[in-house]
């Protein structure tokens, strides 16, 4: 029996059918009767043996109810999961995160319903990445497939994965911002209204978003006649897959649009360092990773992931990157792709990162709750707070440690050339960003264990451990 | 060709399909289920065409290959 009471995840409360419970660093989920009927109809199949032992689904083994205690008392079956690194939301995923993951939950289901099981619902929020690998983790969104049926959730899988992949491929505007203002994705309506005559003119677009608006439209004025139609028809299996593949068809061919010359997406090869700094650099990181041996590692401003890649090749276990531009973001989720890594790169605007919202404002976790390292590193990231956002260097700095006990910080001074041009056309208020004042004030408040100038115009690494 | 001839299906059917002004929420997924039972219609139409093109080609195909072509085969590839 466990010491401690089990915890309800906030965020689980839509599905009747079934909770979320943390204990103790395990994930666990209690069954209704109906849910656990549904449950054992999907396993008796095979296929959820084979999509766990594939990684397409999360490690799920049935254990003594008694373990939740008395809330497992209630429980028909309860189920014990295993945890995902770090949780992340679709509004913190880069297009290519997005796209991977749309396309992941066509082939679950195309596989699924060839075992004839299909999937309650379509939402993004079922989907984690281990690295740069998808995963789902709602076993109870699977139940036996009834032949006829309709795709329930086709609606909610255009407004959570689709709409908000052509929202940037076709208008150049990237997701997140959105999907964080309205954590159901892109309604259909607002996606129609949004739409150029163009994008029209691919058939799939049209289907998707124009015309089943304007069914959409047209059922909200004629209910009974668009019920009895519903009901008259019904969609066959071979029709039910055709759909799925032809959406699979369809995303796999967006791209995002991009503006021209992305701020950071060449910053590894269009950047003011000399080569030698560049090496100092990934030097120090790769002495401090050896010495920290971090499980979590955040890479605040990783860019394309050049020293998350240092830091996994020193020893960090698993790296979580967080950067604000796309097209950074876009690659660095493709080397971690290519490469196998364990890094997850994610959207986060540092100076407004994601807060806790939704339901009560419990279920979806900010980033605050979230993002708890075992070490840090935030690298040509201080001036943009500082500067580019006019943070004071004392909350910059407070931000930062409280994120991680150990990190290296880098800080930038006036002199070198891009303060100097984020300075060109303001007037520099900024009178106490210098670097004696950096480090007094993280002196204060952390052991300096390692300081280390990298270039003539004074950029330096320190590296901290909390007092 | 089956792609082409959904699209000018779908435009048709959708300029024929009268729009009045929504005045009430009724239910978010109503317009996805009435496009799945009208793709369901499509597939079925458009799996049907393609029946019969292919027995069309397989006329002229008979025709042009000549005897060359086994009987036992051609009623394989008939029913695949």
């Amino acid at each position: 029996m466990h010491g401690k009471n089990p915890e309800r995840v906030p965020g689980s409360f839509r599905d009747p059918g079934s909770h979320v419970y943390l204990l103790e660093e395990s994930v666990y989920r209690s069954l209704t009767p109906t849910a656990a009927a549904a449950f054992e109809a999907v396993r008796r199949t095979g296929v959820l043996d084979s999509l766990i032992s594939e990684r397409w689904i999360v490690r799920t083994e049935t254990v003594d109810p008694g373990v939740l205690g008395e809330i497992g008392q209630s429980a028909t079956l309860v189920l014990q999961h295993e945890k995902v690194p770090f949780l992340s939301y679709p509004y913190e995923w880069s297009f290519a995160q997005l796209r991977s993951a749309a396309l992941f939950h066509l082939d679950l289901h195309l596989r699924l319903l060839e075992y004839g099981i299909t999937l309650n619902d379509s939402t993004a929020y079922n989907l984690q990445f281990v690295g740069a690998a998808p995963i789902f983790i709602d076993v109870t969104s699977l139940r036996p497939y009834q032949e006829g049926e309709y795709w329930q959730a086709h609606r909610q899988f255009c407004e959570q994965f689709l709409h908000p992949l052509l929202l940037h491929s076709v208008l150049g505007i990237p997701h997140n911002a959105w999907f964080r203002g309205n954590l159901d994705g892109l309604p259909l309506d607002q996606m129609a209204a949004l739409s150029p005559w163009w994008a029209c003119l691919d058939w799939r677009f049209f289907l998707h978003v124009v015309m089943q608006n304007r069914l959409q439209q047209w059922a909200e004025t004629k209910r009974d006649t668009a019920a009895a139609r519903v009901r008259r028809h019904g969609l066959s299996r071979t029709a039910f897959m055709a759909l799925l593949r032809q959406l699979r068809r369809f995303i796999k061919k967006l791209a995002p649009r991009h503006p021209k010359g992305s701020t950071w997406g060449e910053y590894a090869t269009h950047n003011t360092y000399e080569a030698g700094e560049s090496e100092a650099k990934r030097k120090f990181v790769g002495s401090f990773i050896q010495r920290a041996r971090p499980r979590l590692l955040l890479d605040l401003g990783c860019n394309t992931g050049d020293y998350s890649v240092v830091a996994l090749q020193h020893g960090a276990d698993y790296v979580v990157g967080f950067d604000a531009d796309q097209q950074a973001l876009n690659a660095a989720f493709h080397r971690s792709h290519r490469e196998h890594l364990a890094f997850l790169p994610l959207y986060q605007d540092l100076a407004n990162p994601s807060p806790d919202q939704g339901w009560k404002q419990l279920e979806r976790s900010g980033l605050g709750n979230r993002a708890r390292g075992q070490a840090l590193l935030a690298l040509a990231l201080v001036h943009h707070l500082a500067i580019g956002r006019n943070i004071p260097l004392d909350q910059v700095i407070n931000a930062l440690i409280g994120m991680a006990p150990r990190g290296v910080i880098e800080f930038v001074p006036k002199a070198d050339p891009t303060v100097q041009k984020m300075l060109a056309l303001r007037e520099d208020i900024f009178c106490d960003y210098t670097s004696d004042a950096f480090e007094r004030l993280l002196g204060q408040q952390t052991q300096i264990v390692e300081k280390q100038t990298i270039s003539a115009s004074g950029r330096t690494l320190y590296a901290y451990e909390l007092l | 060709m089956q792609s082409y001839l959904m699209v000018v299906q779908l435009l048709l059917w959708s300029l024929a399909w009268p729009v009045q002004e929504a005045y009430a929420y009724l239910d978010p997924g109503t317009g996805s289920l009435l496009l799945q039972s009208l793709f369901a219609i499509v597939a079925i139409i458009g799996a049907g065409i393609s029946l019969f093109w292919e027995r069309v080609r397989g006329l002229f195909h008979k025709r042009s290959a000549g005897d060359a072509t086994p009987e036992r085969n051609r009623d394989a590839r008939e029913e695949s």
